[in-house]
């Protein structure tokens, strides 16, 4: 009996002093009990909910939507605000969790806030061009808005790439443009500081062949490139957090939804990805005034109404010298940028952005009504 | 002669096998060995305490972070991504135009078939787009 009970008593002892701390061994219960959430999470894998604010479908045309989010206010403030996504990844990342999201914030701040989701375009839909997006779907959305709303202006924000479009739709149709908000929107596109432009390069990537191969851009390759920009960050650390916080319900949440979003990818119309490609990335045509949509030239300097520029300081897929210079080329003489020391998803679901930031864009449309 | 300029031109395209790029590459692994060695050696005088392991691991991803940064924008790396990207687009290629094949040879419809009636269906599609706005405007 006394030979059983002698090694229990002395279990707890640290066999190597020195070399191993104490911390390791008192550590041990709380690592067994991080592996069994990870097991219970895995065995009940919990439904991800994403989306926080109601809304409803007020226009359609092929895969594209255009949500109306119902507002939450007595006093509607107008005009309304038109909001541009990416052609790349799903928008719901604006509308992501109660308190974390954007869409949320406007409309609790009595907005009156469209978003064009533009769905998932399959092989059928490889012959869209940006032209077509900006004169065919945005277009019709602007309309759309306008109609609904009883408004001859609307204010339109562009995130990302929809920044880009957002501005060249602006320059093509100012009158229709009350107010441009720009959220980490790559304009100038001659550095090669960023990985994303310096993999883009003519002398790397072949864009004609790859859209003549493959039809649309698929998403797994958008994917891919995108983890690839911080390859240790994406496949190590985060899943080093995600361990060490497995216990905290609340971070476990914020965690999931985020990754639902990362891993929800979408192809892009093959001809709009060529053209944003060879004429953005390569040729850097937007700054340069060279680009041209339906025969049109499209001109910064055909944009005066007030511009805001948002820029994430720590961006390394647009870094802020690819969007800061947006200010110079318009002629709009009320114009404000605002760096804000996040990433490029931090703009918008930042805890730190929906605090500080966003309340200051919600000021600064108050003002610009 | 004309092939032997077409095999110059791809040898300056995409060039192979380069000593300097190798020798880069093997000077930034050195580097990176010596980062960590050094955090590693600075952990040891400070003595093993609570958060040692933390700290070397914060001081490992770090190093590894920068060195897979400058070999991501290395131009080997860069040479290396055009090189893959056009023979996996040459075997995609030639893979589409077998099944192109078959499939004509079958008598089933193939995605170019499907591309045009869609287009057909499109521009239909516009022109309702049309009629009805007009319609809205009257």
């Amino acid at each position: 009996m006394m030979a059983m009970s002698e090694p229990a008593s002395t279990s707890n002892k640290n066999f190597f002093p020195g070399l191993f701390p104490e911390s390791m061994f008192k550590d041990a219960e709380s690592n067994l009990r991080k592996f069994g959430k990870i097991r219970d999470l895995f065995a009940n894998f919990p439904k991800v909910k994403v989306g926080a604010t109601p809304n409803e479908v007020v226009f359609k045309k092929n895969k594209m939507k255009l949500l109306h989010y119902l507002p939450t206010a007595k006093d509607v403030k107008k005009p309304p605000i038109l909001i541009v996504y990416a052609l790349v990844n799903r928008p719901y990342i604006l509308d992501l969790q109660s308190g974390r999201s954007v869409i949320q914030t406007l409309v609790g701040h009595g907005f009156d806030t469209y978003l064009i989701d533009w769905g998932v375009p399959s092989d059928f839909d490889r012959n869209i061009s940006l032209t077509d997006y900006l004169e065919k779907y945005v277009k019709r959305c602007v309309e759309t808005v306008k109609r609904e709303s009883g408004c001859d202006q609307v204010t339109m924000i562009g995130y990302c790439m929809g920044g880009t479009m957002g501005a060249m739709y602006t320059s093509l149709h100012q009158s229709d443009i009350k107010n441009l908000i720009l959220m980490a929107a790559p304009i100038e596109f001659s550095s090669r500081e960023g990985l994303l432009y310096l993999w883009s390069d003519k002398k790397v990537f072949d864009v004609d062949k790859f859209i003549d191969t493959f039809g649309n851009c698929p998403a797994d390759f958008l994917q891919w490139s995108f983890l690839l920009l911080k390859p240790v960050q994406n496949f190590f650390t985060k899943y080093i957090n995600f361990y060490e916080n497995v216990e905290d319900d609340r971070f476990l949440e914020n965690f999931l939804a985020m990754e639902a979003w990362v891993n929800d990818n979408i192809p892009v119309a093959g001809e709009a990805y060529r053209e944003f490609i060879k004429f953005l990335f390569q040729e850097n045509r937007l700054v340069k005034g060279e680009l041209r949509m339906a025969n049109r030239p499209v001109k910064l300097q055909d944009i005066y109404c007030p511009v805001l520029n948002l820029i994430a300081e720590k961006d390394f897929l647009v870094p802020p010298e690819s969007s800061a210079p947006f200010n110079n080329y318009v002629s709009s003489t009320d114009k404000e940028i605002i760096t804000f020391p996040s990433g490029h998803i931090g703009l918008s679901v930042g805890s730190g952005a929906m605090k500080v930031l966003w309340p200051k864009v919600c000021a600064w449309l108050d003002a610009h009504l | 002669m004309a092939g032997k300029n077409s095999t110059e031109q791809e040898k300056t395209e995409f060039p192979g096998f380069q000593f300097d790029e190798l020798k880069k590459f093997f000077e930034a692994c050195a580097e990176f060995n010596m980062k960590v060695m050094n955090a590693g050696m600075n952990l040891c005088k400070e003595g093993v305490e609570q958060d040692t392991y933390k700290k070397f691991l914060n001081s490992w991803q770090d190093a590894l972070a920068d060195f897979l940064d400058k070999h991501l924008r290395s131009p080997a790396f860069c040479n290396k991504l055009a090189q893959d990207m056009t023979a996996s687009l040459f075997f995609k290629k030639h893979l589409d135009e077998m099944m192109l094949t078959s499939l004509k040879n079958l008598k089933l419809p193939s995605r170019e078939d499907l591309k045009e009636l869609f287009g057909r269906i499109d521009s239909l599609e516009e022109k309702i787009d049309q009629i009805l706005e007009n319609m809205e405007k009257k």
